[in-house]
């Protein structure tokens, strides 16, 4: 289904009489932010209705956004019937049912013709997707996915705020989060998931890993939006999830770093990476044919009753 | 003092106050208030980057039109001034002079202290006390005060010699209210007395006094609004100079009503009531609640009041310092940090001399046993 940040599946819906209205969910959200990366998430929830809509003949729109992102800020989508029923929107509807991260290694050769499926993606309005292929290109985003990743685990806070979103089997069962098989295969399951993230987690190790897996990654690519505001992070989410569920309509599984685009000091170079007029990077990923199928393991997702609330 | 006009509902008013005849001046906030309310809005914009600029332009174009940014101003008429300003509402105003104290100070950590209600009888050092507490988001204030402006104010308050004559009281009530025209002011322009105990303090009808800043220069009023303060278990901080260094006195009588006054330093005035009238009696608790501990020009100083000085002597340091440290105590007790009763220094000089601060050597120095002979000698303490 849609990617959010730790798989915090961060959204709240009630249903409106022709459509639903959405939000954030505070619980669920990290005390300081970054509160991009969650309406990202909210976007690519938004797209996964909209496929859904699609197959049955109805078309999603979103009612105008405020430009300014408050974790206040509601989001009403309409349903609007009259439109025919779309076989190609059952195919990325079962995509994206069967859309997983994969953080483990990919293959270094992508199947043939699968770049230009991907580069037809139709993006949103005001947002556009770059696909990196070349060595030198895919060399410097590995690089920033291993400095995030070191950030992300040598700032304290980052840990705390992560450490609820990993468990193990020594951890009850959960709504959200990540089982920590998907994270670092070689970690142990027998301690608690928030221990590793606090005290076990090694930044060295973990920094080189990400560099490694999104080394031999094929492709890697960047969604940006030409504004740096709730309707760009919203349509944003939106085209990352045509290209997640279309990478997976083709075989391919994808794994996502937010740090690139979220830690000041790495900004710069992702925008090095992305032509400036494609406006401002939301989100680096990487895309290929994984080396570990079953690394792709299904992370819990909230049931229906759990997020969709009475009007 | 001024005018707060909705343009909604006032504009005959405001209309008539803007009339080329009246002279009077506009002044709009909105220029400057507005690139600031995009950063705060969009604090996460790349400075310079294209898509910084089209986010800019999104926001002004559907966020600030011109309809928009009449129905959040107020008009705020200041007459002393001859002035009207253009002001974002009082929310957005909240927002913007907030803005900086964020995280330093926490949202429910603001709203406590811009709802607490801070009582001030005596504005010199009181009044540093009330710039650095409007400063860090109070707004709502009882002010007391009979004294005017004289130039000897100058070294250690913050004015004009145009102001000379002028009450204290309106100066104060002018500098808080050009900077937070949302700021809610009482005024007791007779000074704190007996009678109006129950309306300053809040024992009666009145909303009591979330902390009370005691800076009155007469013995007899320090104690008597000591003695209603913890009646109604009100907190009492008290700034005093010392040099260039102040002293913190704080005494949570919301904490415990049978706290003694000054830590009963000055004994149990309860018990046994001194004669504040009598000059000797009164120099000898005010020097008792003092104390010895103080810095060895301002021992000296003491033994001259009355002599070759008029008054205590004061510096517009320890005037500043003392300000920031009342009103830091007064907000601790406000937002509910733990703040007990006590005396608290801040030695700047110590700071910056470390033990050589304490030393007696100049002409104008005293040690602490000089001092203690020279009060015995002159006052019999």
């Amino acid at each position: 289904m849609a990617p959010s940040p730790h798989n915090n599946q961060p959204w709240v819906a009630r249903a409106a009489p022709d459509g639903m209205i959405l939000r954030l969910d505070h619980q669920l959200l990290p005390l300081l932010g970054p509160d991009r990366v969650q309406f990202i998430a909210l976007g690519a929830f938004i797209e996964n209705m909209s496929i859904a809509a699609a197959v049955d003949g109805y078309r999603l729109t979103v009612d105008e956004l405020p430009t300014v992102p408050r974790r206040t800020s509601e989001i009403t989508v309409r349903f609007r019937d009259g439109a025919k029923p779309s076989g190609h929107a059952a195919i990325m509807l079962e995509g994206a049912k069967r859309r997983r991260t994969n953080r483990g290694r990919y293959e270094s050769i992508l199947p043939s013709g699968v770049t230009e499926q991907l580069r037809a993606v139709p993006c949103e309005p005001a947002t556009s997707l770059t696909l990196i292929s070349g060595a030198a290109d895919r060399s410097a985003a590995s690089d920033l996915a291993a400095r995030a990743m070191h950030v992300l685990f040598s700032v304290p806070e980052l840990r705390r705020d992560l450490a609820p979103f990993v468990f193990t089997s020594a951890d009850a069962p959960r709504r959200i989060g990540m089982p920590i098989e998907s994270l670092n295969p070689a970690a142990s399951t027998k301690v608690p998931g928030s221990q590793w993230a606090l005290e076990l987690a090694s930044a060295d190790e973990e920094a080189e890993a990400a560099r490694a897996r999104f080394e031999h990654a094929p492709l890697h690519f960047v969604v940006s939006s030409r504004t740096d505001t709730l309707p760009g992070w919203i349509a944003g989410g939106r085209t990352l999830q045509r290209v997640l569920v279309t990478a997976t309509v083709l075989g391919l599984s994808h794994c996502l770093a937010a740090g690139p685009s979220e830690i000041p000091t790495l900004l710069p170079a992702l925008r090095r990476l992305v032509d400036d007029c494609e406006g401002r990077p939301l989100i680096l990923g990487r895309l290929g044919v994984p080396s570990f199928p079953e690394q792709a393991i299904a992370a819990p997702r909230r049931p229906i009753g759990d997020f969709l609330i009475g009007s | 003092m001024i005018e707060i006009l909705d343009p909604a509902t006032d504009w005959l008013r405001i209309e008539s106050l803007l009339d080329s005849a009246t002279g009077i001046r506009l002044v709009s906030a909105w220029e400057a208030a507005l690139p600031e309310l995009a950063s705060l809005d969009l604090p996460h914009l790349s400075p310079g980057s294209a898509d910084a600029k089209a986010s800019l332009d999104e926001y002004f174009r559907t966020v600030w039109t011109e309809a928009n940014i009449e129905a959040a101003s107020r008009y705020v008429f200041f007459p002393w001034r001859g002035t009207i300003v253009r002001l974002p509402d009082a929310d957005l105003f909240w927002r913007l002079r907030t803005a900086r104290n964020r995280y330093l100070i926490d949202e429910g950590e603001q709203r406590e202290w811009s709802a607490a209600l801070i009582g001030i009888t005596g504005l010199s050092v009181g009044a540093s006390v009330l710039a650095a507490s409007s400063l860090t988001g109070a707004r709502r204030f009882r002010l007391a005060e009979r004294d005017t402006l004289g130039p000897t104010n100058l070294n250690r308050l913050a004015g004009s010699v145009c102001d000379f004559g002028e009450p204290k009281l309106t100066l104060a009530m002018r500098r808080t209210l050009e900077a937070d025209p949302y700021s809610d002011l009482e005024a007791f322009p007779a000074g704190y007395a007996p009678e109006v105990a129950d309306a300053f303090i809040g024992t009666g009808d009145a909303e009591r006094l979330s902390v009370l800043v005691e800076e009155m220069d007469d013995l007899a009023l320090k104690v008597d609004i000591r003695f209603k303060a913890r009646a109604a278990h009100v907190p009492v901080v008290m700034v005093t100079d010392n040099g260039d260094n102040a002293i913190l006195d704080v005494e949570r009588f919301d904490l415990d009503s049978g706290y003694p006054l000054f830590h009963g330093l000055a004994g149990d005035l309860a018990a046994s009531p001194a004669d504040l009238n009598d000059p000797i009696q009164r120099v000898n608790i005010a020097s008792a609640i003092v104390g010895s501990q103080i810095t060895p020009r301002t021992r000296f100083s003491l033994t001259q009041v009355g002599r070759t000085l008029p008054s205590w002597p004061q510096l517009g340091t320890a005037a500043t310092v003392g300000g920031a440290l009342g009103a830091l105590a007064a907000r601790y007790i406000a937002c509910g940090v733990p703040l007990p009763s006590g005396r608290y220094r801040v030695d700047l000089d110590e700071i910056l001399l470390g033990a050589r601060a304490h030393e007696a050597s100049r002409w104008n120095e005293l040690d602490e046993a000089e001092f203690l002979a020279g009060l015995k000698a002159v006052y019999g303490a």
